[in-house]
């Protein structure tokens, strides 16, 4: 039985290998996988900038950043040991759900086989984070790097995976018994940190941004902090060893061995209904992201639509039909309510930095740094992240190709909904940012009214994120199967393809906003004789319409190229 | 939408070819559906049905030859002909996010379809669909999401019905229904093409038979008009001709 586990492994990653090898005969693949290969190979070879030994770039990080990080781990062990989405590390294909729970493998071997298997993420993970360590300067070998990250994250998964036995319901003697000693090492851990944090910060600033910032990283180098987070330091040491040392390698592999014990021991639970359970949940949460939910289905409080959220006339213009489809997919999987509550956070974290006792010119930027990240990210990702466009629509093509419109229309409907989206909630981030700035650190536009200034920064943010959507959905169609397989089976191809995905999303971006520049200081060269405002207005305005007309001719050749993809491109 | 705008038949299908790589799944393939008639589209597995339905559709673009829907090509005018059409496949595409109802107020929008206020709540009763008006479809049986299907494509009243196995996965009831649904359409005058296995269901609606193996049409006609031209399959029933044709029986025509 074991090697028939073994052969089912090994053949099934062997023929996806395959399968993604055998894309790179279309030249459009083969060109990406190139460009992928340089872009990979530029991470490896950085000819002249490897630092010198005892020089480590990465130190600082370390000083400064470690506590951050440790920090997300233990909010994330709060989640996983609280959370009911634990119990998803013991999720299995459907197939090995219909296959092997019937037969007569034993849960040890099927919770073994579980653990082999997670090692075929582990360690293409691990690849990628050696390469991008020192890609970000870190001094170590490179076998130290790999031996770093792939220690972390199979710690991680053993953790996550022995955590979800422990949980598998009803909790019963022993499991309870941890069950319980977990959570209230946790909640002691959290207390520990806010307890040694809070005070420590209020009452070491002294009304600068330095101050306040000094005071938080050393209340968390003392105690009762710095003892919450010394387990987590202890997973972050071999990022920081020069050599397989033992002081700082050992602890996580210790930990390692434990965890396997633990799950070895574990693993008798009768977690079939749980698994097949979380196997449902899973493939679920996997198909709504793919179409661009943020929430499972299984989660959606109800399976009956509420009322008619927006009218949709019986006749006009019959694009409007799929921006009216999209609008409704996008509020019916959450992403009004995400947005609602991220404008929320938002909200309500300005004003504690406006509270916050900080005087001087520092006090508007810290005040602007929530909206401003949040507006930075929502520029840079949030075209990645609102997926209902063909994204979500490419795996209805053969329904799609069916309705009695061009492709360019299509292509223009399916733009509009995430580039509107979006919009929305970067104007309404800048409306928070306003209102939270006191009217005297409002920035001043001259003769501009603010209104008229915040219009045209919308207009600019609209015609970006159309750009945005626009490459997004061009690479869908272009490499749809990439773009499939990377949400279904996270793996070194869709870990690879997503890291260059994004590259080449971002230089493309990049490229597409040289003619706005230059239309954009045209205007301005020609407009200089004008008061200085309204060049300045003018150049802005050029930039943005160039970048609008972009937009427009991308969507031709773009509806062509979907009017000639064939539902099997997309499988 | 049943009216053509010339009195050309409503599927007209010349030399339809369609290869992927070396792989030629449909070799210079002919036919003509007018209005009213029902066409069956038999033949054995990969013999090339879907392939060609999903080309009559615009699904997938031919290699080469023409299809013309309602006198428009489908090629160079392809929104004037879906508007024309309506296709049903074995496995129904919905939309997670649209109910039910919202489903066919979407197909109207996009067929511009002015009676849809109308129409809808008639074929949702048709269907047997209307307690379930405001359910997602995560929530419907496979047997209701084809009913929904069915209905998203009868709403636009189309010239020409393309269905793929249209019976998949409905219990006898809905059968039954869908069979004398599908005759109904056919008497008011759309062109159906029909693919499926189930023999008895091509027998019963189909007035004429298309024949397709390995890609290629083995023998059209009414079974009479295939029997008349093959002497040798005389007095055979519909399943005995079908496997007589396809070779599924040794030593018999289509034997390879």
């Amino acid at each position: 039985m074991i090697a028939a586990l073994w052969y089912l492994i090994w053949r099934t990653t062997v023929n996806r290998l395959t399968r993604q090898l055998q894309r790179v005969r279309s030249p459009r693949y083969a060109a990406a996988m190139l460009i992928g290969v340089v872009f990979l190979a530029s991470m490896v070879w950085q000819p002249g900038s490897m630092p010198e030994r005892g020089d480590d770039p990465f130190a600082p990080i370390r000083a400064a950043y470690g506590w951050g990080i440790a920090s997300l781990l233990l909010l994330g062990a709060v989640h996983l040991w609280f959370s009911r989405d634990t119990l998803l590390a013991l999720a299995f294909p459907p197939a090995e759900v219909q296959l092997l729970f019937p037969a007569p493998v034993s849960r040890r071997v099927l919770i073994a086989y579980r653990v082999a298997r997670t090692q075929l993420l582990v360690v293409p993970n691990a690849i990628f984070w050696m390469f991008a360590l020192r890609y970000w300067g870190s001094t170590q070998p490179a076998v130290v790097r790999f031996g770093a990250a792939w220690a972390f994250f199979s710690f991680l998964s053993l953790h996550r995976l022995g955590a979800a036995l422990v949980l598998v319901p009803p909790a019963r003697g022993v499991r309870r018994g941890v069950r319980l000693v977990m959570r209230a090492v946790l909640v002691a851990a959290v207390v520990g940190l806010v307890a040694g944090v809070v005070p420590s910060v209020f009452s070491g600033a002294h009304g600068d941004a330095a101050s306040t910032w000094r005071a938080l990283r050393e209340a968390l180098l003392l105690p009762p902090a710095s003892i919450a987070l010394a387990p987590f330091q202890l997973l972050l040491a071999p990022f920081f060893a020069e050599d397989f040392s033992a002081a700082q390698f050992a602890p996580l592999l210790l930990a390692i061995v434990a965890q396997l014990l633990w799950i070895h021991l574990a693993s008798t639970v009768a977690f079939e209904e749980t698994a097949a359970h979380a196997s449902h949940d899973f493939a679920q949460r996997m198909a709504a992201f793919r179409r661009g939910s943020l929430v499972s289905t299984q989660n959606a409080p109800r399976t009956v639509a509420r009322g008619r959220w927006i009218p949709l006339a019986p006749t006009g213009a019959p694009a409007v039909a799929i921006v009216w489809k999209n609008t409704m997919s996008m509020f019916r999987a959450g992403v009004l309510r995400g947005a609602l509550i991220t404008l929320v956070l938002i909200a309500a974290l300005t004003a504690v930095l406006q509270a916050l006792p900080v005087r001087g010119e520092d006090k508007e930027w810290i005040v602007l740094m929530p909206g401003g990240w949040m507006l930075m990210m929502s520029l840079f990702l949030g075209a990645r992240v609102v997926r209902h466009d063909l994204r979500q629509d490419l795996l209805s093509l053969s329904l799609l190709k069916t309705y009695p419109l061009r492709g360019s229309q299509i292509i223009m409907a399916e733009l509009a909904p995430p580039t509107i989206a979006l919009t929305a909630f970067q104007a309404a981030l800048i409306a928070i940012m306003l209102a939270f700035l006191p009217a005297s650190d409002r920035p001043a536009f001259a003769s501009i009214p603010l209104g008229a200034a915040a219009m045209i920064a919308i207009l600019a943010l609209g015609a970006i994120n159309a750009m945005s959507a626009a490459i997004q959905n061009a690479v869908a169609l272009m490499f749809p199967a990439w773009i499939q397989l990377g949400a279904r089976n996270p793996g070194i191809e869709s870990l690879g393809q997503s890291v260059l995905s994004s590259v080449g999303v971002v230089l493309v971006l990049g490229i597409s906003f040289v003619v706005p520049v230059v239309a954009g200081a045209l205007m301005w060269a020609f407009t200089q004789s004008l008061n200085g405002d309204v060049s300045m207005v003018a150049a802005v305005l050029a930039g943005i319409f160039v970048l609008a007309a972009e937009v427009a001719i991308a969507i031709l050749p773009l509806g062509s190229l979907f009017e000639r993809t064939e539902p099997s491109a997309v499988k | 939408m049943n009216e053509s705008p010339t009195a050309a038949p409503a599927i007209e299908v010349r030399d339809l070819t369609k290869e992927y790589g070396a792989v030629r799944a449909v070799a210079g393939l002919s036919f003509v559906v007018n209005a009213g008639e029902v066409l069956g589209l038999v033949g054995p597995n990969g013999a090339g049905k879907t392939t060609t339905l999903r080309a009559l559709c615009g699904i997938i673009t031919p290699t080469s030859g023409t299809i013309r829907v309602a006198g428009h090509d489908l090629r160079r005018d392809g929104a004037a002909a879906k508007a024309h059409l309506a296709f049903i496949p074995d496995e129904p595409q919905l939309f997670d996010y649209l109910t039910v109802e919202e489903h066919l107020r979407f197909t109207g929008r996009l067929y511009g379809v002015a009676d849809a206020p109308v129409r809808i709540p008639a074929l949702l009763a048709e269907m047997e669909l209307t307690e379930k008006r405001s359910v997602l479809p995560l929530e419907l049986s496979r047997g209701m999401r084809q009913k929904l299907a069915i209905a998203c494509g009868l709403l636009h009243r189309p010239s020409a019905l393309i269905l793929d196995e249209p019976l998949t996965g409905l219990d006898p009831a809905g059968i039954r229904r869908m069979r004398a649904t599908i005759a109904a359409r056919a008497q008011e005058g759309t062109a159906v093409v029909l693919s499926s296995h189930l023999l008895h269901l091509v027998e019963a609606l189909c007035t004429t038979l298309l024949v397709i193996h390995r890609g290629r049409a083995i023998a059209s006609g009414t079974p009479d008009q295939i029997m008349t031209e093959r002497p040798e399959l005389a007095g055979l029933s519909l399943e005995e001709l079908f496997l007589a044709l396809t070779g599924d029986r040794p030593g018999e025509p289509g034997a390879s």
